[in-house]
């Protein structure tokens, strides 16, 4: 979707032709991901800090403009311990 | 979750309506009745306004959906939105606000833009992380962990308001 923003033709080339292998492997086990409603645009644009003072800390939602059903993050590779719905393995375990 | 609703990756870019502030003050007043005054609030494909009142006191933001949003998904985000407060307290969230009958402030309402579905989200103080500049570790983590709640609170959550699209993506197109 972004991919036509890219101002060198190369790299544009590049990205597409990526995205597209990347997206043909996702097709091929779309049927078997596991799927879950979420927000779906948790940025530091759509997360508030409450607190006038001090440091900033998040403790405020809002948008849920983006609010949709898509792949659990466990089940797509590579997994990312910051949105997953259960917290990945730690090696030291 | 049966099939309906937006595909964002289908649509591309979405254009926000673009009513003027003297027309959502207007449609504040007409189908929510809050006499307040408006104030455009940066947006990508909803057009946002917060609503003050006589003494500057802010009552709400005023959203205008996307054209291509209908009724079901907005009812879908207002029911996720009041489930993310009850399960995430103290972490606040922009709720839908409710009329005097408990009833959410939610109307498809004419506009010059064509009809537009409209609803009353609660105002939160403060500041969006991105204002802050430099984000700590710490806080990098905790905006993590804060991801984590809101996906585990909406693990099962149900309606026929959005659809399921990211799977097949652009394979779709």
């Amino acid at each position: 979707m972004l991919v036509e923003h890219v101002p060198q033709p190369d790299l544009r080339e590049q990205l597409r032709r990526d995205s597209q292998v990347a997206w043909s492997r996702i097709a091929a086990v779309a049927g078997e991901l596991a799927l879950q409603p979420g927000h779906f645009d948790l940025t530091d644009e759509n997360l508030l800090s409450t607190c006038p003072h001090g440091v900033p800390f998040p403790d405020g939602v809002i948008d849920l403009g983006d609010l949709s059903v898509s792949g659990v993050c466990p089940s797509l590779p590579p997994p990312s311990p910051r949105c997953c719905t259960t917290p990945a393995p730690s090696p030291l375990l | 979750m049966p099939a309906g609703g937006l595909d964002f990756f289908a649509h591309g870019a979405l254009p926000a309506p673009r009513v003027s502030v003297a027309e959502a003050q207007r449609l504040a007043g007409e189908h929510f009745d809050l006499e307040a005054t408006a104030q455009a609030l940066g947006s990508q494909q909803d057009q946002n306004f917060l609503l003050r009142g006589g003494a500057g006191e802010p009552l709400g933001v005023l959203k205008l959906a996307n054209r291509a949003i209908g009724l079901a998904e907005i009812e879908a985000q207002i029911l996720a939105g009041k489930r993310l407060a009850q399960r995430l307290a103290p972490v606040c969230v922009a709720t839908t606000l409710t009329g005097p009958e408990g009833a959410p402030l939610l109307a498809t309402v004419a506009t010059s833009e064509g009809p537009l579905v409209a609803h009353v989200v609660r105002y939160l103080p403060g500041s969006t992380l991105a204002h802050h500049g430099y984000l700590s570790p710490r806080v990098v983590s905790a905006l993590g962990a804060l991801a984590a709640q809101v996906s585990d609170a909406l693990d099962d959550f149900t309606h026929p308001g959005p659809r399921a699209h990211a799977a097949v993506g652009p394979a779709s197109r």
